[in-house]
């Protein structure tokens, strides 16, 4: 720019004047700050590459081993709640229970009949598990439900009934004796299953039935199912895993087969241990008598 | 190529291999001159300092591609008048009149350099900044190439892209207006 004009460049009339008017005007600077951003950007634009590279790198290094923490954290966390397993593993259970027991009417009619396979009666590797909180409560309800006036007969075979419909009750076992029901207590009984289910088309073919009752055969999942209930009904000996119903169908057996002392014994251990439970009339006379 | 031009393509080529320093000094060189080029061009401030910015921008961003075939001041001024021209089709108002003025008052002469005496010169001097301010763009970007750049008619040739008799013709009509203003 401080070039002087090449010798052969032709000069303009009155150029020189105009020239040498321009050169005193003021000199115009541009601001510091526009000079600072340029030189910045300069400068950046020629930064060395492994200064970029370093730089570039850190934010990854961090956010890994930030991630590293978390994912410990987590799993130490998880590592100190057994507890939680313990409850899903429960909640599965019970799905479990409550699936079979929808089968159960159906299901638990072979298990009493003599003509039961004895691999189907054989007592199952796992003890079946506990009645539930659930159940108890169901039942529970079920009490409550039954109008007080009712004669105490009424309301056990209800009960009986109602037991044998509820879906999460495990599989109770028809008794041996068939118990004559006359009309009004069916129909009770018919309201209270209405009551709690839906799903209980059974609760009349579950009651007492004896061993005629058989011949339907069995689709093959309630066959499944029957092999897999708990509570096998030969077993006499005490089990501690035993649901209520199931005990009492062992203290039947035993009354059944005259091991009355035995029976007895164990009707008394079970009333104790499980006095707000309601017993059917024939255990409870049995109960009753000195 | 002359001694400054030669200097000029030196450094530009020892920045463009990453030589701070010699950026430093090339801008050093050329900032005033393209800063009042640009604000007497477009007669508005904030669109001459985005044009500077814009060309120095270029110029860092073309570091590499540079090659030393022409004069590095022209090739400076090629970026600056292309961007002046984007401008102005851009249509962006521009400052007329008073309003120029005012643009350029903030680049006034200092109150030292205004004795009584020379009250005559300083008037001649605004009457010229205000003359060239009112010249067509094309006239007025060549008279402030030649004048404020001291460019040959070749080299603003290039610069704006027209022949060297059009810059020519483009110069003797901008002058004689500008005497003319200023024998008013």
């Amino acid at each position: 720019m401080t070039t002087p004009h090449a010798p052969d460049d032709e000069r303009l009339p009155g150029e020189d004047e105009l020239s040498s008017l321009y050169r005193k005007l003021p000199s115009i600077e541009p601001p510091a700050a526009l000079d600072a951003a340029v030189r910045r950007a300069a400068a950046e634009a020629v930064k060395p590459p492994v200064a970029l590279r370093r730089r570039a790198r850190w934010p990854v290094a961090l956010s890994s081993a930030a991630a590293l923490v978390v994912a410990a954290g987590l799993a130490w966390r998880m590592g100190q709640m057994p507890g939680k397993q313990d409850a899903l593993r429960e909640a599965a259970t019970q799905h479990e229970a409550q699936t079979i027991t929808a089968q159960e009417p159906v299901a638990a009619r072979p298990m009493t009949a003599p003509q039961i396979p004895a691999r189907i009666v054989e007592p199952p590797k796992q003890p079946p598990p506990p009645p539930q909180a659930s159940t108890r409560r169901v039942i529970a309800q079920a009490k409550r439900m039954q109008t007080a006036p009712t004669p105490p007969p009424a309301v056990e075979e209800a009960s009986s009934n109602r037991q044998l419909a509820m879906p999460a009750a495990p599989a109770p076992p028809a008794p041996p004796a068939p118990l004559v029901q006359s009309a009004d207590r069916a129909a009770q009984a018919d309201g209270a299953i209405e009551a709690f289910s839906a799903s209980a088309p059974a609760s009349k073919s579950a009651a007492p039935m004896p061993a005629q009752a058989m011949p339907a055969p069995m689709a093959p999942p309630m066959a499944e199912q029957a092999m897999s209930a708990p509570a096998p009904v030969n077993d006499m000996s005490f089990n501690k895993a035993a649901t209520p119903e199931q005990e009492l169908q062992k203290i039947r057996s035993l009354f059944a087969s005259n091991q009355r002392d035995d029976a007895r014994k164990r009707l008394a251990d079970f009333h104790r241990d499980h006095p707000d439970y309601l017993l059917p009339a024939d255990l409870r006379d049995q109960l009753l008598q000195p | 190529m002359d001694v400054a031009v030669d200097e000029d393509a030196t450094l530009m080529l020892a920045y463009a291999q990453g030589d701070v320093a010699a950026f430093e000094a090339l801008y050093a060189r050329h900032r005033a001159k393209l800063f009042g080029f640009l604000l007497r061009a477009a007669r508005d401030r904030s669109t001459a300092e985005e044009l500077f910015q814009d060309t120095w921008s270029r110029v860092i961003a073309a570091r590499v591609r540079y090659q030393a075939q022409a004069k590095f001041s022209t090739w400076l001024l090629q970026i600056a008048h292309n961007l002046l021209i984007d401008s102005y089709r851009r249509k962006r108002p521009l400052a007329e009149g008073e309003e120029a003025e005012l643009a350029l008052a903030r680049y006034e002469i200092p109150e030292h350099e205004q004795p009584e005496h020379a009250l005559s010169d300083f008037e001649h001097r605004r009457r010229l900044q205000l003359a060239i301010e009112q010249l067509p763009d094309e006239q007025r970007t060549a008279v402030l190439l030649r004048l404020e750049n001291d460019l040959s008619l070749e080299e603003i040739a290039q610069i704006t892209g027209a022949g060297r008799e059009t810059v020519k013709s483009r110069l003797r009509y901008a002058m004689n207006r500008l005497r003319e203003q200023l024998a008013e």
